[in-house]
C-alpha cells in the first residue's frame, strides 16, 4: 500500500537483529574464547520511478531520475576473530594460543570440531577433554601417577610421574589454522566446524606455519568490549526507534487519505 | 471544474514518495557505504503552483543522493577498508563491474577477496587472493598477505556530479553505460568502515515536513470536496 510502511519495518527487523547481535556479544563478554560477531547491513533493491539519462524532449535528457529504495536487509553476521585478553589462571591444563589456529575437539558422533577454548580438564581416564569431556586431539593421556603436566610453546606434553627423576613426553598437541576463519560455522559450547567457506583445515606444530604459540597456565579471555557493544546497543536502539516512527508517521498519513472520504 | 483538487491530490502522492525514500534513508541508517537519496521539496511546491505549464506530480520533483563521506568508523577487522576521500571499490558481479564504498569484505571459499553478496572484489590486475595468516593492506590500497603482496585493490572515480543508479546491496552503476571510470587515488584505511552519510535529525525534520505537508494537501482536496458538496447540495435549494 505505502511503501514507507515495508521499508520502515525492514529497517526496525535489521535493528532487531543488531540488538540481538549485541545481546550475545554481552552475554558471552567473560565466555573463554568467545570471538564477537557484528551485523553488516545492506540496502534493498530499488525500484526506478524515473529512469537516469531518458529523453524529456528532443533535445534533453532527465540528468538525474528518481529511485526509491525499498529497505535494508542484513548481509552478513561477521565474526571477528582479534586477539581476546590473555589471563593467567595459573591452571597446568588452561592453554591460550598466541596467534592464529584452533584446537581440535573430538565430538561424540566422531567428526573434529575447533576451538579457541583452551580451558581443559582430565577425565577419569586421564585424557585431556574439553569442560563437556570430548577429547582433545591428538588424543593425550596422562598418567594417574603424574605430578606434574608441563606443556611446551610448541604443544609438547610431557609429564613429571612420581618417583622419576626426568619428565616423560605423553604427546603433542597439534594446532589447525583455516584459511577464513570468518566462514566458520559456530556451533555452540565454543566449538566451530569448517563451511565451504572457511576451507579445510590444515593441522601443524604450534608455532610453526604461521600458527601461534601456546601459553600455559593462560587462557584466552573473550574479545568483546563491553564499552563498543554499549555504544552499539545505542546505535541500534534508537534507529529503532526512529524507524517506528517512520510506521508511526506512514499510518498517519494513511489515516488521513482515507479520511478523505466522508 | 476542480483542477486544483487534482494538483492538490498530485501533492499528496509526492509527499508519499518523499516518504518512501526518508524511510529507506532511515532503514540504512546502519548500512556501512549507504547514501542517502532527497526528493526535493521546494520544486514540487513551485510546479503545483503553476499547473496548466507542467504536471506538477512528476516532472518537478528533484531527485538527488547525497555522495557525500559517511564518518569512518574503527572496527576490528582485518578485511573491513574504507575509502578516505572520494572513489569506489570495484566488485565483479555476474552483470559486469559494479562500485561501492561498502568495505566490509570477506575471505571467499577460494580465498579471494569478495563482498559480502560473494562478489569478487577487483585488483588493479584481476581477484585479490588473501589466502593466508596476516593480511595488510597499505594506504596505497597494496594488499600484503603474510608479506607478500598479492594485489592492489582497484579504486576508480567518476565525473562529478555523480550520475551513478543504485543497485542495492551498496553497489552503483553509472546511469550512462557510456561513461568510463577513472582511476582515483584515495587513501585506504585497513580496519575502518565507512558508515551511512543518512543524518537521522535531517531526516526526522524532512519527515514531519512531508507529514504536515501530506496533511495540507489533503485539506485542500477536503475543501474542494466540501465546495462540490455546497455546490450540489445548498445552491440547488430554493
Amino acid at each position: 500500500m505505502i511503501r514507507a510502511l515495508w521499508t520502515a519495518a525492514s529497517g526496525m527487523q535489521a535493528q532487531q537483529l543488531n540488538i540481538d547481535v549485541v545481546a550475545n556479544n554481552l552475554a558471552n563478554v567473560s565466555t573463554t574464547g568467545f570471538k564477537k560477531s557484528r551485523a553488516d547491513f545492506q540496502d534493498l533493491m530499488y525500484q526506478t520511478v524515473k529512469t537516469t539519462g531518458a529523453p524529456s524532449t528532443n533535445s534533453t535528457t532527465i540528468p538525474t531520475g528518481i529511485q526509491v529504495g525499498l529497505g535494508v536487509k542484513p548481509g552478513s553476521v561477521t565474526k571477528i576473530f582479534t586477539a581476546g585478553n590473555i589471563t593467567q589462571t595459573g591452571n597446568d591444563l588452561d592453554l591460550a594460543i598466541q596467534g592464529d589456529g584452533f584446537f581440535q575437539v573430538q565430538q561424540s558422533d566422531g567428526s573434529t570440531a575447533y576451538t579457541k577454548a583452551g580451558a581443559f580438564k582430565k577425565d577419569g581416564q586421564g585424557r585431556v577433554v574439553t569442560p563437556d569431556g570430548s577429547p582433545v586431539l591428538p588424543e593425550i593421556l596422562i598418567p594417574a601417577n603424574a605430578t606434574k603436566v608441563t606443556v611446551g610453546n610448541d604443544g609438547t606434553v610431557s609429564v613429571q610421574q612420581a618417583g622419576q627423576t626426568t619428565a616423560t613426553t605423553v604427546g603433542t598437541l597439534q594446532l589447525a589454522s583455516f584459511p577464513n576463519p570468518s566462514g566458520l560455522n559456530s556451533i555452540g559450547k565454543n566449538l566451530m566446524l569448517p563451511t565451504d567457506s572457511s576451507g579445510a583445515a590444515t593441522t601443524g606444530t604450534a608455532g610453526q606455519n604461521g600458527l601461534g604459540t601456546l601459553e600455559q597456565g593462560y587462557v584466552e579471555m573473550s574479545n568483546v568490549s563491553t564499552m563498543d557493544e554499549m555504544v552499539n546497543m545505542i546505535v541500534g536502539q534508537r534507529a529503532y526507534e526512529i524507524n517506528s516512527k517512520v510506521v508511526q508517521a506512514a499510518d498517519e498519513m494513511l489515516q488521513q487519505a482515507s479520511g478523505l472520504k466522508r | 471544474m476542480n483542477s486544483g483538487m487534482y494538483a492538490a491530490l498530485s501533492g499528496n502522492l509526492s509527499a508519499l514518495r518523499r516518504l518512501d525514500v526518508i524511510a529507506n534513508n532511515l532503514a540504512n541508517a546502519s548500512t556501512p557505504g549507504f547514501k542517502a537519496d532527497q526528493i526535493q521539496f521546494e520544486s514540487v511546491l513551485a510546479g503545483v503552483k503553476k499547473p496548466s505549464t507542467q504536471d506538477p506530480s512528476l516532472s518537478s520533483e528533484r531527485f538527488s543522493t547525497d555522495f557525500s563521506a559517511g564518518a569512518l568508523q574503527k572496527s576490528d577487522n582485518v578485511l573491513d577498508v574504507a575509502l578516505d576521500g572520494d572513489g569506489f571499490f570495484v566488485v565483479n558481479t555476474p552483470q559486469g563491474p559494479a562500485y561501492t564504498r561498502q568495505g566490509n569484505f570477506h575471505r571467499g571459499a577460494t580465498g579471494k577477496l569478495e563482498n559480502a553478496d560473494g562478489y569478487e572484489v577487483q585488483g588493479q590486475s584481476g581477484s585479490i587472493s588473501v589466502a593466508g595468516g596476516r593480511i595488510q593492506i597499505g594506504s596505497g590500497g597494496v594488499v600484503t598477505v603474510d608479506g607478500t603482496a598479492t594485489g592492489t585493490l582497484a579504486q576508480v572515480d567518476f565525473p562529478k556530479p555523480y550520475a551513478l543508479t543504485k543497485l542495492g546491496g551498496g553497489l552503483f552503476t553509472p546511469s550512462d553505460p557510456q561513461v568510463t571510470p577513472a582511476p582515483s587515488t584515495s587513501a585506504v584505511k585497513q580496519g575502518f568502515l565507512e558508515s551511512s552519510n543518512v543524518k537521522a535529525v535531517v531526516e526526522m525534520a524532512r519527515m514531519i515536513e512531508t507529514s504536515r505537508y501530506f496533511e495540507s494537501c489533503a485539506k485542500v482536496v477536503k475543501s474542494y470536496d466540501d465546495m462540490a458538496a455546497k455546490a450540489a447540495n445548498d445552491l440547488g435549494k430554493v
